[in-house]
C-alpha cells in the first residue's frame, strides 16, 4: 500500500522495525490486552532510542492497536468478545469474496507451499501454537494478497489481527479442529474452483465462530 | 514534582490534538494537496506551535491514512489515484449496503430529518460550498455507519471513506446533483425501515460513484 512505499531513509526503517516488533508482541500476546505501555522500558528492551519508539507507538495508536486511556496512559487494546464477533462478521463478509478473486491469481508455487505446510501439520501429533498460526497466516495472508485488491487485503489483515489476538488469549488450543476446513480450501484451490473456494472459506469462518463460542 | 511537568505535558497533548484537527481540515479543504510534501518547520510556524506536537499529529494522520512517509523523515499528503479509488469503492460496495441493512430500526428519526434538511440547504444554496457538501455527505453515510451495531465495520468504512474522499476532493462539485438524489433515496429507505431497499439504495449510490470515476477517464 501507499504508506509502505516510500520509506527511504534509515530512521524510517528503524521506526518501521520498532513498529513491527511491538506489533508482533501484541499479536502474540507477549503484550496482552490492557498492558500499560512503558515507553522507556520498551525502548531499552529493543535497544533503540525513544524517538523511533514514539513514532511506532503513535502509529499503533492511529491503527487502534493501542488505546490512550488518559493523556499519559497508553495501553494495549483489549479485544472483547464483541470486538471478536464483529471482526469475524466482517471477515465472513469479505474473505470468501477475496478468496474467490484469488483463486485464478494464486501461483502454483504458492499452492504447493501451502499444501506442504498443511501436510506437515496434518502429520504432526501435537502441533505447537506457532506452527498452527504460521500456516494460518500463510493461507489467509496469501489469499488476501492475491485478491488483487489492496484494500480488501488490508481489511482482512486488520480483522485477523483482532480475531487472532482473541483466539490466542481465550481459546484453549484444539488446533487440529481447523485442519479439515483448511484441507478443503487447499483442495479447492488446487482444482482452481473459485466457487468451491468461496464456499469453503465461508464455511471455515462459520465453524471458527462456533468453535470459539463453544470453547468459552 | 511535577505539577508543572504534568501541566506542560497536558498542554503539549492539547497542542498535538489541535494540530491534528487543523492539518486534517487543511487536507480536506485542499489547502494541502495530494502529493504535496509537508514542510514541518513552515507549517509549525504557521500554526504557531513547536515541531514536536506537529510531528505527533502527523504520525496520527499517517495511521489514519491521510499522510504517508516521504524522504528524510518528512510526510506527504497521500495521493489517491484512480485505481486505488476504484479498489476502495469495491470494498465499500461490499460493506456499506450491509451496514445500512444492519442499521434499520436503530436510527434516530430526528437525525434522518436533519440530514434531509442539510441536502435541501445544499442544493438550494446560491453558491456551492464544498464544506457543506462534505458535511451533508458525512451526515447521510454516518446515519447507518454509526447505527450498524458493528464498531469494527464502522471503523473500516470510515477509514475507506478517508481514502475515497482524498480522490473525490478534486471534482466534488459535479457530484452535487447525483449525490443529492441518491442520498435522498437512501434516506427514504432508512426512514421506511426497509432493509432491502436500504441495501439497494446504498449499492446504487456506490456504483454510481464508481461509474462516474470511470467516465472521467473515458
Amino acid at each position: 500500500m501507499a504508506s509502505d512505499r516510500s520509506i527511504t531513509n534509515e530512521t524510517g526503517k528503524l521506526a518501521d522495525n520498532v513498529y513491527r516488533a511491538v506489533l508482533g508482541d501484541i499479536l502474540s500476546c507477549r503484550l496482552p490486552g490492557g498492558s500499560v505501555i512503558q515507553e522507556r522500558k520498551l525502548a531499552a528492551a529493543l535497544g533503540v532510542s525513544r524517538s523511533p519508539m514514539r513514532d511506532a507507538l503513535n502509529r499503533l495508536e492511529g491503527e487502534g492497536m493501542l488505546v490512550r486511556l488518559t493523556e499519559r496512559l497508553l495501553t494495549v487494546r483489549v479485544i472483547t468478545l464483541q470486538d471478536y464477533l464483529h471482526s469475524l462478521d466482517l471477515r465472513a463478509l469479505v474473505e470468501p469474496q477475496a478468496a474467490a478473486l484469488a483463486t485464478p491469481r494464486i501461483t502454483d508455487e504458492e499452492i504447493g507451499r501451502l499444501d506442504t505446510l498443511l501436510t506437515t501439520l496434518e502429520n504432526t501429533q501435537e502441533p505447537t501454537a506457532e506452527q498452527h498460526w504460521t500456516f494460518d497466516d500463510a493461507l489467509h495472508g496469501t489469499l488476501a494478497e492475491r485478491s488483487g485488491n489492496p484494500f480488501l487485503a488490508r481489511t482482512i489483515h486488520e480483522m485477523r489481527r483482532y480475531t487472532k489476538i482473541f483466539e490466542r488469549q481465550t481459546v484453549p488450543m484444539r488446533l487440529s479442529a481447523g485442519l479439515v476446513d483448511h484441507r478443503k480450501l487447499v483442495t479447492a484451490l488446487t482444482a482452481r474452483d473459485a466457487d468451491k473456494v468461496k464456499a469453503a472459506m465461508a464455511e471455515h469462518i462459520r465453524k471458527v465462530r462456533k468453535r470459539t463460542l463453544a470453547g468459552l | 514534582m511535577a505539577v508543572n511537568e504534568a501541566a506542560a505535558h497536558e498542554t503539549h497533548e492539547n497542542l498535538s490534538s489541535q494540530a491534528h484537527r487543523i492539518v486534517s481540515h487543511m487536507i480536506h479543504t485542499r489547502r494541502l494537496r495530494g502529493g504535496e510534501v509537508i514542510v514541518e518547520a513552515k507549517l509549525a510556524e504557521a500554526l504557531g506551535i513547536s515541531r514536536t506536537p506537529l510531528r505527533e499529529a502527523l504520525q496520527r494522520l499517517e495511521g489514519e491514512g491521510l499522510v504517508v512517509k516521504a524522504a528524510h523523515r518528512s510526510f506527504m499528503v497521500r495521493n489517491v489515484d484512480l485505481a486505488e479509488y476504484l479498489q476502495s469503492l469495491k470494498l465499500r460496495e461490499i460493506l456499506e449496503p450491509e451496514a445500512a441493512a444492519l442499521a434499520i430500526g436503530r436510527i434516530d428519526r430526528g437525525r434522518i430529518r436533519a440530514a434531509r434538511e442539510e441536502i435541501d440547504a445544499l442544493v438550494s444554496a446560491p453558491v456551492y460550498d464544498i464544506e457543506t457538501h462534505w458535511r451533508s455527505d458525512t451526515s447521510v453515510h454516518e446515519l447507518y455507519i454509526a447505527a450498524c451495531g458493528n464498531a469494527v465495520m464502522a471503523q473500516m468504512i470510515r477509514s475507506l471513506r478517508v481514502t475515497t474522499r482524498l480522490f473525490e476532493i478534486a471534482q466534488l462539485a459535479d457530484r452535487l446533483g447525483p449525490d443529492s438524489s441518491e442520498h435522498i433515496a437512501i434516506l427514504d429507505a432508512l426512514e421506511a425501515g426497509d432493509a432491502k431497499a436500504a441495501r439497494r439504495a446504498v449499492q446504487t449510490h456506490i456504483r454510481s460513484l464508481y461509474r462516474y470515476a470511470l467516465d472521467l477517464v473515458a
